[in-house]
């Protein structure tokens, strides 16, 4: 034990000549989160020369670089193919069903977007997002509830950074193009799998299903009452 | 053109709306003095708003207040809504703020209604030997039988020899002063023309670019047979008619040679003799510079249209996008039909996209609180006359009328105990009377409190109910 890390000691006693300049500045903003071109030109252009360094560094972690060039922005994610005994170093987020529905819609906004207009910012205000979102909720006498329900998952997509605040403007979001990483058609499907066993289990009643299919029709039948 | 296509473009076309617009002297006012005066494009909302604001409070101060109700921010929303147009507005890269660019439309009638004020010279020689040497650059350019081709540079060449032996023998053929002044104008007149057609340019691409977006998103097939489609047909933006000329255009004014040719010969023009009284001479050596920004910007939406075009193709995007949205449509109607009653709790999960690595000493350690200064200045209201004691005293006991009950007792007798003058004016408020008395006799030199004896006074309650109090004895004395 004791040879070994003296000899890691030897090791590290020369980090500079063997550490490439900027790649601890690199790594360590990747794992603070997603590094933009458009944020910092210089980070950037570091970050394409080291990349190859970077996804070295970084898959002895489990983790893989994502890195788009052409949308301009990069970030760490858990390797699939790692060891399934790994830690998880990226902790998973928890959505509502509302906040997952409002990130579908806001994706399938952008691929539209995308399809019929040349700009590459999708702007869009609060009340657009209302807009769209207003179909999906639950028809309430309640106004006021259904306006504060939804800013508060605006806010959580904000917070998610799925959505920037533009300085200056009120109520007026930038949607992220890093969405289209994260809300994939793999996510997609899952979503809507298990929107499906939910109206199965809704539709069923509760009758024949698992204890926490029939816990989730009973809560449904609560909210109905 | 026929009735009905005219029809339209005057419901439709968003120059005719511009010209049948209520308030269309006071948008065109605008758009010259922020865009085409100083030939700007691209500028950002406050920028505009402050122009507006200028162009406003001067036609309010001669219109009068209540001539144009609405600010400067909102007409600007309203030219820019897509039922208008008449200015596009965009979000650029790294600014929050929308930025706002002339339409072509309206720059076409910012041009015609240039126009109208009339012109008190149009050119017309320049234009006849323009069109001359546009047709012989058409006739000679496009003829294939070489043996043409040398005839004609043979000619040419011949001509030329004519020319140099009339300058060897002393006749110099000069331009004389209207040639030169007619010329002059043609020439700053199509630099002019020029520069506004880049605007036409690239709404232009952004035309072509949307067709072909409409084309991508509705295609059917598969990928390879939609690129076969694009690029056979040459839709793709630079394979399309005005993306060649424009290329044409682009090398043409980048080649240096022309570019120095062009510069000198530029410089030359302005040492003309017989053009040295004409507006504007000295600003025909800066037409390069205004060029070129021009067609850059022109040239890069060239570029990013292609490259978001490219993207989109990207065959991962293509195919995804196709799924994506099959999938959402299907989450669509899932959503609608559980609409009432929605999935509570945790429904699905989101990888984050950081690493949070958590350290304790990062937390900030405790700080004691500083002192903030503030600002307790009380501005003092008008009403000065009222008593403020009121709000402290609320159970208030007028000392002068006890001390014009001990009077009025001490007036038939020398001396007087407390009992004696509540026996003639009974206590009326309690102990606090009672205090009120101990009070006046300690401060009175004509009184005595005698620590030994006690008197009981009694009085009574507002509900009828007796309460009394055992104090020492005061005796007040009349005052010698």
């Amino acid at each position: 034990m004791t040879t070994i890390s003296l000899e890691e000691c030897g090791e590290l006693q020369e980090p500079a000549s063997r550490t490439p300049d900027g790649l601890p500045l690199v790594v360590t903003k990747l794992f603070k989160g997603v590094v933009y071109r458009d944020g910092d030109e210089r980070l950037w252009q570091r970050l394409m020369e080291l990349s190859a360094q970077t996804r070295d560094y970084v898959a002895v972690l489990g983790l893989e670089l994502v890195l788009d060039d052409a949308e301009g922005y990069a970030f760490l994610r858990s390797n699939p193919d790692a060891d399934a005994g790994l830690p998880r170093l990226i902790p998973r987020r928890q959505l509502t069903f509302h906040v997952s529905l409002l990130l579908a819609l806001l994706r399938a906004r952008l691929a539209e977007f995308d399809q019929q207009n040349s700009e590459t910012r999708l702007i869009m205000t609060s009340g657009q997002i209302g807009d769209m979102v207003s179909v999906f909720l639950p028809e309430s006498s309640n106004e006021a509830r259904i306006l504060d329900q939804l800013a508060s998952n605006i806010k959580k997509v904000t917070e998610l950074g799925f959505l920037r605040k533009l300085r200056g403007q009120d109520d007026t979001y930038e949607v992220a193009r890093i969405l289209k990483a994260y809300v994939d058609a793999q996510w997609l499907e899952e979503f809507d799998a298990r929107l499906a066993d939910y109206r199965a289990t809704l539709d069923g009643d509760g009758s024949a299903v698992g204890p926490s299919s029939g816990k989730s029709s009973k809560t449904a039948k609560a909210a109905t009452a | 053109m026929d009735y009905f296509s005219i029809n339209s473009l005057r419901e439709n076309h968003a120059g005719w709306s511009l010209l049948r617009a209520q308030n269309a002297p006071l948008a065109l006012t605008f758009f010259m003095t922020a865009f085409t005066d100083p030939n700007q494009r691209n500028l950002g909302r406050q920028d505009l708003i402050d122009v507006l604001d200028d162009v406003l409070f001067s036609l309010r101060d001669s219109l009068g207040e209540d001539r144009f109700p609405r600010t400067a921010g909102e007409y600007l929303d309203d030219w820019a809504e897509p039922d208008k147009a008449w200015l596009r507005k965009f979000y650029a890269e790294n600014r929050d703020e929308p930025v706002y660019d002339l339409t072509a439309a309206t720059e076409d009638v910012i041009r015609w209604v240039e126009s109208l004020r009339g012109r008190d010279f149009v050119p017309t020689q320049s234009r006849l030997s323009s069109i001359f040497n546009l047709l012989k650059a058409l006739v000679h350019g496009s003829e294939t039988d070489p043996e043409a081709r040398l005839a004609e540079l043979q000619r040419q060449r011949d001509d030329i020899d004519v020319q140099m032996e009339q300058i060897r023998s002393g006749t110099i053929p000069v331009m004389t002063g209207p040639e030169a002044v007619d010329h002059f104008h043609q020439l700053t007149t199509q630099a002019k023309d020029l520069l506004s057609d880049f605007r036409e340019v690239e709404t232009n691409f952004r035309r072509l670019d949307r067709n072909l977006r409409e084309q991508i998103s509705m295609w059917e097939g598969g990928q390879g047979d939609l690129l076969e489609s694009i690029f056979s047909s040459q839709q793709d933006i630079s394979g399309s008619l005005q993306g060649r000329t424009f290329q044409g255009f682009w090398d043409y004014l980048m080649s240096p040679q022309l570019r120095s040719e062009l510069h000198e010969l530029l410089e030359r023009a302005t040492q003309i003799q017989a053009l040295a009284t004409q507006d504007g001479l000295n600003s025909i050596t800066s037409m390069q510079k205004d060029w070129l920004p021009a067609v850059e910007q022109t040239q890069s939406t060239v570029r990013q249209l292609s490259a978001q075009i490219r993207r989109l193709l990207d065959d991962k995007v293509f195919l995804e996008n196709k799924r994506i949205m099959a999938l959402i449509r299907n989450i669509e109607s899932g959503a609608v039909a559980v609409r009432a009653t929605p999935p509570t709790g945790v429904f699905a999960e989101l990888t984050g996209h950081d690493v949070p690595v958590a350290l304790p000493f990062e937390r900030p350690l405790y700080e004691p609180s500083r002192q903030v200064a503030i600002d307790d200045a009380v501005s003092v209201a008008e009403d000065l006359d009222v008593d403020a004691k009121a709000l402290f005293d609320q159970f208030y006991v007028d000392q002068q009328r006890l001390e014009a009950n001990i009077d009025a007792v001490l007036a038939d007798a020398e001396q007087a105990t407390l009992a004696d003058v509540t026996d003639a004016y009974p206590l009326s408020q309690g102990l606090a009377e009672i205090v009120s008395y101990f009070q006046l006799a300690t401060e009175s030199t004509s009184a005595v409190i005698d620590p030994d004896t006690e008197q009981t006074l009694s009085w009574t309650l507002p509900d009828g109910s007796l309460r009394e109090a055992t104090v020492e004895k005061i005796i007040f004395v009349r005052p010698s």
